[in-house]
């Protein structure tokens, strides 16, 4: 793997050149709050070990993205997409990236979504990790190295003044060539040593779907919708359409599966009508259905939905408990409170 | 291939299908752009400009090139803005999507078809390719139970002579309370099926209606001593993309628009009852 | 959408859509009609039954979708056909006049006028003037419908001064949480009460959550702290069995809004009166806390004063934020509709405010019922604008400013300004307030002969 050792002032120098080309998305301050923002001038990004509020998701799935324009006969087709470089994505951003990627595009997926697909394949991300773990992270027994990912196309290390890049993905030269520096070979990065029992369900879902106490874990939840809003991994959505002078537009838009309504039938009928329903398929899919269909669960332990609930509900809590009364198969050991 | 772009029909025939006060129900014949290619079984996602998108199953037969039927029971802001439409209009469609009746396993069978009220349509598909000639010699006896609440319920009348003289073929029609002129069956599937002689040990039975009354139907076949993987039914679920990312129509692991809609009862069985 | 076509800005026929009530003003503009008497094609006549019938969300939709001014017409009060429709629409219409105007909308885009049945002159003149005020003001400016953005929440942090913080070490919260868990712990082992609703600690989320305490130890998790700001009377009316809750004097208001609507039967439910001097938030104070006027409860079945004690010591308080009314007064149309438009920027339509409010708790939402498809996140501005109008025309009167809005939003958009612009309103109108009289009859449910119009065509602020 080749390695780029820079400064951290040249390394945005070379950013700022590559601005014509690319758009920038890195998490950067406003009205104190870190967030990932499209950046107008590479001094903006932040590479802290704080967590950005929101997650880089809506750069390949962006919250409202018009997919298809209906005129008399004419039917529109995907946008083109500049590419994008997203820097300063933490190790558990990049594995829901992966997620995202199998639900949309995996090899199991029927019908790869060909928005995604040309908003991912114009992404480059660049990872950054974390020191320590912040109030409600459970990235560690998620099985997710924080210092380190290597599912990155690129991951920097911050050395004083120093900035390290280690090149990951091949086929990239036009873009890391662009960066001045020394480079070396070096031996590729290990993944970094995880000794936790990692947290997921290996039950069958007849096992869980009636037997928790779906009531308690969700008691205090008012649907607001937020913990899907800032999830990295939530993916479901909802089209939206609309006509104006004759030609109408398909939206797809973000939706929540634990809004009262999600499911709601034209009849009337909803499957899901009470928040202990929503919340059980909001927890079973994550870590069981996902990992049923594809093979990964689709958590990955960055507990914003732990700091941001108003009433307070705790996912990971409720799947430790969940363990616990199945026969502790999966009692997490090693993980810090 | 984007499962997202819909392609354009137009509608060459409606047909009121009900008279009730209760369910308005049109049947629209539709002029695909180019031949749908599909089986029993799945369901189209239909487009009305400027209003949504609503899935729908396919209600006539895949031997029939040129033209699909819908039908359609106005219930919300799709369906209305649907009946408002007429001949000559045009809808959008994408599709086919979803699964199909395992017509290759039902070979050699006897065939026993439920249907309660609208719950024929997606039945439709499956009950006239069986009757081309290429296929009818493939199953045995067919038993039909049509139910509807009221006489003026019941869709598709004018295909019941044609079936009920099809080869080999015993049609029951059935409403919920005796009416006037009325010398069908009275009751409800669950309890007439126990008057009807038929093969219990080599029939498919495949139920299509209102849940309560495949929930009902299901245990009496059960009680009689029909194997779960033999009773079938299909699911609606509320759908937005049809092709499983959407995550609206999954009960459990499955996703209605790709594992389904097309269940065995064994297959319900081990998924969550949230449906 | 009305659409936008007009070539020439000077020779332009305003769009102007009118609700005219069957009986009297339809009748009115039939005989200005067949009497020959002139007057400009500007509006677009909707008739309905009465006056009473028009709800507000048809005015706020007609001017979303780009109407260039709503007129509505009833008969004159004390002459409505169906007796007192015209007298409740007549609170109404100045409560919504009041709204629009704070949202920005020059006051005169939207006019309300009475004309009778035999006043064909009248409505002539009348729909004249109107076409006229509203041609002066120009095109209604088209809702800039912003690109789908990438924005990140923006939580204004405004530098408003602390009404909370210890004020000579009150309220001590140590204290408050012994005595809280004393109460609960005798509240739920005697069986008075089945649940009672607090908080927990949570050092995750990092404020505390709610807690729904079953049994005298779940009652020893109990905490009270100086950012307990959430309001708990959602899960109030959620509640199985008897309840009882930690309710702070902003969340008391709230509960005695819906006993006077009748949501919760007073004996069915027990109050444990929190003293409360503010709350902080993120550092800041708490939506809501800066206004509030008293550290007492309104209402309770028990005391747990800011010493811990069984006694309120009724801090003094300092209500800093301007009140609207004057803000009001002294700021443009423009800049009332900048203040508007930016918050309704940030707004993504997740109906977090809504889920949050002890005020909204309607089976199905208005939004939930509307013809197009629901959806959480749209691209229209026009339906963000609807959404927030419409919902402070259901607030108009009730809302008791708890904050609970604001800190649930995401997205830190910051109404409240409007809600408590039309409380003040309707206070200064018809002298009622929400949130202190649990038998009082909401103002806008009620009408009185001699009620002022407020914003009428020719009238006070017309």
């Amino acid at each position: 793997m080749i390695s780029i050792r820079t400064t951290i002032n040249a390394f945005l120098s070379d950013l700022r050149s590559l601005m014509d080309r690319y758009s920038i998305l890195a998490p950067s301050y406003a009205d104190g709050v870190l967030d990932y923002r499209w950046i107008s001038d590479p001094g903006q990004i932040v590479l802290n070990d704080e967590l950005p509020y929101k997650s880089p998701k809506e750069a390949v799935f962006p919250r409202v993205e018009k997919i298809l324009s209906i005129a008399e006969d004419a039917v529109g087709q995907i946008p083109d997409v500049r590419p994008m470089l997203i820097i300063g994505v933490k190790p558990c951003d990049i594995t829901a990236l992966k997620v995202l990627d199998e639900v949309f595009t995996g090899p199991v997926s029927r019908y790869p979504d060909p928005y995604y697909k040309r908003r991912r394949e114009a992404a480059v991300i660049f990872g950054f990790g974390c020191a320590e773990k912040k109030r409600g992270c459970f990235c560690d027994i998620r099985g997710i190295g924080m210092s380190y990912s290597p599912e990155s196309d690129a991951f920097i290390k911050l050395d004083g003044e120093n900035l390290i890049l280690d090149i990951n993905s091949s086929g990239l030269d036009s873009l890391f060539d662009a960066f001045g520096g020394e480079k070396t070979e070096e031996p590729g990065r290990p993944e970094p040593e995880n000794s936790c029992t990692v947290l997921e369900i290996s039950a069958d879902e007849s096992d869980i779907f009636d037997t928790m106490p779906w009531e308690k874990y969700v008691e205090g939840c008012i649907g607001c919708g937020t913990c899907t809003y800032i999830c990295p991994t939530c993916h479901c959505f909802e089209f939206r359409d609309t006509e104006t002078d004759g030609v109408m537009s398909r939206y797809r838009c973000w939706d929540s599966c634990m809004y009262p309504k999600f499911t709601l039938h034209a009849s009337g009928h909803n499957p899901r009508s009470s928040k202990k329903e929503r919340f059980r398929q909001r927890v079973m899919h994550k870590y069981v259905y996902i990992p049923e269909n594809f093979g990964l669960t689709a958590c990955t332990g960055c507990g914003r939905c732990i700091r941001s609930c108003p009433g307070g509900i705790n996912i990971r809590r409720s799947v430790e408990d969940i363990n616990s009364r199945l026969g502790g198969a999966n009692t997490v050991k090693g993980g810090s409170e | 291939m984007n499962p997202y772009i819909p392609f354009k029909a137009k509608i060459l025939c409606v047909v009121q299908e009900t008279t009730s006060a209760v369910q308005d129900v049109k049947t629209y014949t539709l002029a695909p752009e180019s031949p749908i290619d599909f089986l029993p079984g799945q369901f189209v996602e239909v487009t009305i400009p400027g209003v949504g998108e609503a899935p729908f199953g396919f209600a006539s037969s895949p031997h029939i090139k040129d033209t699909i039927q819908l039908c359609i029971k106005r219930t919300g802001s799709v369906t209305d803005a649907f009946h408002r439409l007429n001949e000559g209009d045009n809808i959008w469609i994408r599709g086919p999507f979803g699964n199909s009746f395992p017509m290759e396993k039902m070979t050699g069978f006897n065939l026993f078809y439920v249907a309660g009220g609208l719950g024929l349509a997606p039945l439709r598909p499956l009950i006239d390719l069986i009757y081309q000639p290429e296929n009818r010699p493939n199953y045995r006896k067919i038993n039909m139970l049509i139910a509807a609440r009221s006489t003026k319920d019941f869709v598709f009348r004018y295909d019941y002579d044609k079936w009920a003289s099809g080869p080999d073929t015993d049609l029951k029609l059935t409403i919920d309370n005796p009416e006037p002129g009325w010398d069908g069956l009275v009751g409800f599937p669950h309890n007439l099926i126990k008057d009807i002689t038929f093969d219990i040990e080599n029939t498919y039975a495949v139920l299509c209606g209102p849940p309560v009354m495949i929930k009902a139907l299901s245990e009496t076949f059960v009680e009689m001593g029909m194997p779960k993987d033999r009773i079938l039914t299909t699911l609606e679920m509320r759908m937005t993309c049809g092709v499983g990312k959407c995550g609206k129509c999954n009960i459990g692991h499955k996703y209605v628009c790709i594992d389904g809609p097309v269940f065995s009862m064994a297959e319900l069985d081990k998924m969550p009852k949230e449906y | 959408m009305i659409d936008d076509n007009r070539p020439n800005p000077d020779n332009w026929t305003p769009r102007i859509v009118a609700f005219l009530c069957n009986w009297c003003s339809y009748a009115g503009a039939d005989l200005a009609g067949t009497s020959r008497l002139q007057y400009p094609p500007s509006i677009r006549v909707i008739r309905v039954p009465c006056s009473g019938r028009i709800n507000p969300q048809y005015i706020i939709k007609a001017l979303a979708d780009g109407a260039d001014g709503v007129m509505v017409s009833g008969c004159h009060p004390g002459d409505c056909h169906y007796l007192t429709g015209n007298m409740y629409a007549r609170r109404r219409f100045s409560v919504l006049k009041r709204l629009l105007s704070l949202a920005g909308y020059h006051p005169d885009r939207v006019q309300f006028t009475w004309v009778s049945a035999s006043e064909g002159g009248r409505f002539a003149q009348v729909v004249a003037e109107i076409t006229e005020r509203v041609r002066k003001l120009g095109p209604a400016s088209p809702l800039s419908v912003p690109e789908p953005s990438w924005e990140g929440a923006k939580r204004k942090n405004d530098n408003r001064i602390s009404n909370s913080k210890s004020k000579n070490g009150l309220p001590d919260y140590k204290e408050q949480t012994v005595r809280l868990r004393e109460l609960s712990k005798e509240l739920l082992s005697s069986g008075k009460a089945d649940v009672v609703i607090g908080f927990r600690e949570n050092p995750e989320a990092g404020s505390p959550s709610p807690l729904f305490a079953r049994t005298p130890e779940d009652a020893g998790l109990l905490v009270w702290t100086e950012d307990s700001w959430r309001n708990l009377t959602p899960y109030l009316l959620q509640a199985k069995g008897k309840a009882a809750v930690a309710a702070k004097p902003c969340d008391v208001r709230s509960i005695i809004n819906l006993l006077s609507e009748n949501q919760l039967k007073r004996e069915d439910f027990i109050i444990i009166g929190m003293e409360c001097g503010g709350m902080i938030k993120d550092g800041f104070p708490a939506g809501g806390c800066d206004r509030c006027p008293s550290s007492i409860p309104g209402l309770f079945d028990c005391v747990v004063g800011a010493d811990g004690s069984q006694a309120f010591l009724d801090l003094p308080m300092q209500a800093t934020e301007p009140n609207v009314a004057e803000w009001y007064e002294n700021c443009s149309v423009e800049e009332r509709r900048s203040r508007f438009m930016r918050e309704i920027d940030k707004c993504i339509l997740c109906y977090s405010c809504r889920q949050a409010c002890s005020g909204c708790y309607c089976e199905t939402c208005f939004v939930d019922r509307s013809m197009t498809p629901w959806r959480p996140a749209d691209v229209e501005t026009a339906d963000k604008v609807a959404f927030h109008l419409t919902r402070a025309m259901h607030l108009a009167g009730r809302c008791v400013g708890c904050g609970a809005c604001e800190n649930a939003c995401p997205s830190g958009v910051k109404l409240g300004y409007l809600y408590d612009g039309l409380n003040e309103f309707i206070d200064s109108m018809y002298g009622y307030k929400p949130g202190v009289d649990p038998e009082a009859v909401n103002a806008m449910n009620f009408f009185r002969a001699d009620d002022r119009e407020a914003g009428f065509l020719g009238g006070e602020d017309g």
